[in-house]
């Protein structure tokens, strides 16, 4: 822990804190295959048995039905988007803006996806929101230098989608 | 009820006997603990009670943005907890009025301060202390706060089209748009019913519904708000006959955004005549997120009186509206509800 302590002629009047504090959390078997299989270019999903929706990132339970999923599923690289937003102002510990975000489907999952969506102007926000709109169709890309986490992959507009 | 059973008991009925809240962008003169301090103090005896005769304590706080591990510990002393019966509702502000209210139905004492509080000020960036929201497997990686998910939400109901010169923060929604978080303590006493002078009480608590949805925005239909219809098929389904929003005359919302606020007043099929956040808009009236959906429903209940027979909070919690909370809250007068 750091302190800082401004002071006035009364005494102290903040303690500025700063601690440094790690955490090591187990993945489990489920999440850690989804994520090693973004390394070989693949999205997998897992099937609840009971509404046999395909889970994506995979989960190894269904919260919906409170069961354990069972089959594993390679999903498509293409999809649509269901939501997204173009952030304009910059947040501490996330990308220097615009960026894009968004929540895709993916062909053959029941349930979508968050990524960056890349290779678009988002300087003109009318231009890019309307490129980005609800059910645009976007690809996968994969990383060439891949860490096994889900900054491995983004989404990019589908060719001759807008 | 099979042979040889007592009836049960009928549930005590509950009201609101004092409200305070303390709001202010930012405190730099006191501590989070002296803010507590004399909220609570101060509603106790509004009250007409105190530490030594209040007969519970629920608390509301956020470790995350408290900046204090199990931040119910430090804040015990300052509610008024000390030597006393108190529990702190982590998930959010309305749960823990839910609970408050729960805990005198069910027979727990007769009396109970529930407050919430929230010194954003405090955190040097509180925007990044939000990411830690974000899920460690998956979605921390690639970061998410409240204004992002409102905004993912948001563009579920705002047509491209629409998009202009208009200086968004995350599109489609602007700063006014937006929740402002401030420094901010509220706090209310609960009593039962024959506890109390007749006549002291500022509203009856009517019915209270809440439910949770899915985390994960991608598994839910974000722009369905489906955990306020659960919260108000709860409601609905409660032992008493809270009054529908067919009926209500005003309706304060917490929600994460305007459209998600409109959107919600939208489909509670309200009268002509029912105000809509008439204590202030989302970015007029400071609250930080944990706490606002309880900062709203003690704003309905401070606002039932003449003309206003009816009034409902609801609050949002969560991603994108994760959760959803209802409570009724009915005037004044001798007979439940009715003035």
């Amino acid at each position: 822990m750091s302190t800082t302590t401004p002071t006035t002629p009364a005494g102290p009047k903040f303690y500025e804190q700063t601690w440094d504090l790690s955490y090591k959390h187990a993945l489990g078997e489920t999440t850690s295959r989804f994520l090693g299989a973004l390394t070989e270019g693949k999205i997998l999903g897992r099937r609840c048995p009971v509404c046999e929706r395909v889970i994506v990132p995979a989960r190894s339970f269904c919260d919906r039905d409170h069961c354990a999923t069972t089959d594993w599923v390679e999903v498509g690289t293409t999809g649509v988007i269901e939501m997204f937003t173009v952030v304009y102002e910059p947040f501490k510990n996330l990308p220097a803006p615009p960026y894009a975000l968004a929540y895709a489907t993916l062909e053959g999952a029941d349930t979508a996806l968050v990524g960056y969506v890349r290779g678009l102007d988002l300087s003109d926000q009318k231009t890019a929101v309307a490129a980005l709109a609800v059910g645009t169709p976007v690809v996968v890309k994969f990383s060439d230098s891949p860490t096994g986490t889900a900054a491995d992959y983004w989404f990019e507009p589908a060719a001759g989608a807008n | 009820m099979p042979p040889g059973t007592d009836p049960p008991a009928p549930r005590p009925r509950v009201a609101v006997l004092a409200i305070r809240r303390e709001a202010t962008a930012r405190e730099e003169d006191r501590s989070l603990e002296e803010m507590i301090f004399e909220v609570a103090h101060d509603t106790l005896a509004d009250a007409g009670l105190s530490q030594a005769t209040v007969g519970g304590v629920v608390l509301s706080g956020n470790d995350q943005s408290d900046g204090r591990v199990i931040s119910c510990m430090t804040s015990a002393g300052p509610a008024g907890g000390v030597d006393s019966d108190v529990t702190m509702i982590a998930s959010s502000g309305e749960h823990a009025l839910a609970y408050g209210w729960l805990r005198l139905r069910s027979g727990q004492g007769d009396t109970v301060l529930v407050i919430g509080w929230g010194k954003p000020s405090e955190g040097v960036n509180p925007d990044y202390a939000e990411l830690v929201s974000a899920e460690p497997y998956v979605l921390r990686a690639v970061g998410m706060n409240d204004t992002i998910a409102a905004a993912l939400q948001a563009s579920r109901w705002t047509d491209p089209a629409t998009a202009g010169d208009t200086a968004t923060v995350s599109w489609p929604l602007t700063a006014d748009d937006l929740p402002r978080r401030g420094d901010v303590v509220v706090a209310a006493v609960l009593a039962v019913e024959g506890t109390f002078s007749p006549g002291r009480e500022l509203a009856w608590v009517r019915g209270a519904g809440w439910s949770t949805e899915n985390y994960e925005l991608g598994a839910r239909d974000v722009g369905a708000q489906t955990a306020l219809d659960q919260a108000l098929a709860h409601l609905a389904r409660g032992a008493d006959s809270a009054p529908a929003p067919s009926t209500w005359d005003s309706v304060e919302i917490a929600a994460p955004s305007e459209p998600a606020a409109a959107r919600a007043a939208g489909k509670l099929g309200l009268p002509t005549h029912a105000t809509v956040n008439g204590s202030g808009s989302l970015h007029e009236r400071l609250a930080p997120a944990h706490i606002a959906g309880l900062d709203r429903l003690l704003a309905a209940a401070g606002s039932v009186g003449p003309g206003t027979g009816t009034a409902a909070g609801v609050g949002f919690n969560g991603f994108a509206g994760q959760g959803a909370t209802v409570m009724v809250f009915g005037a004044p007068g001798t007979k439940e509800g009715v003035a």
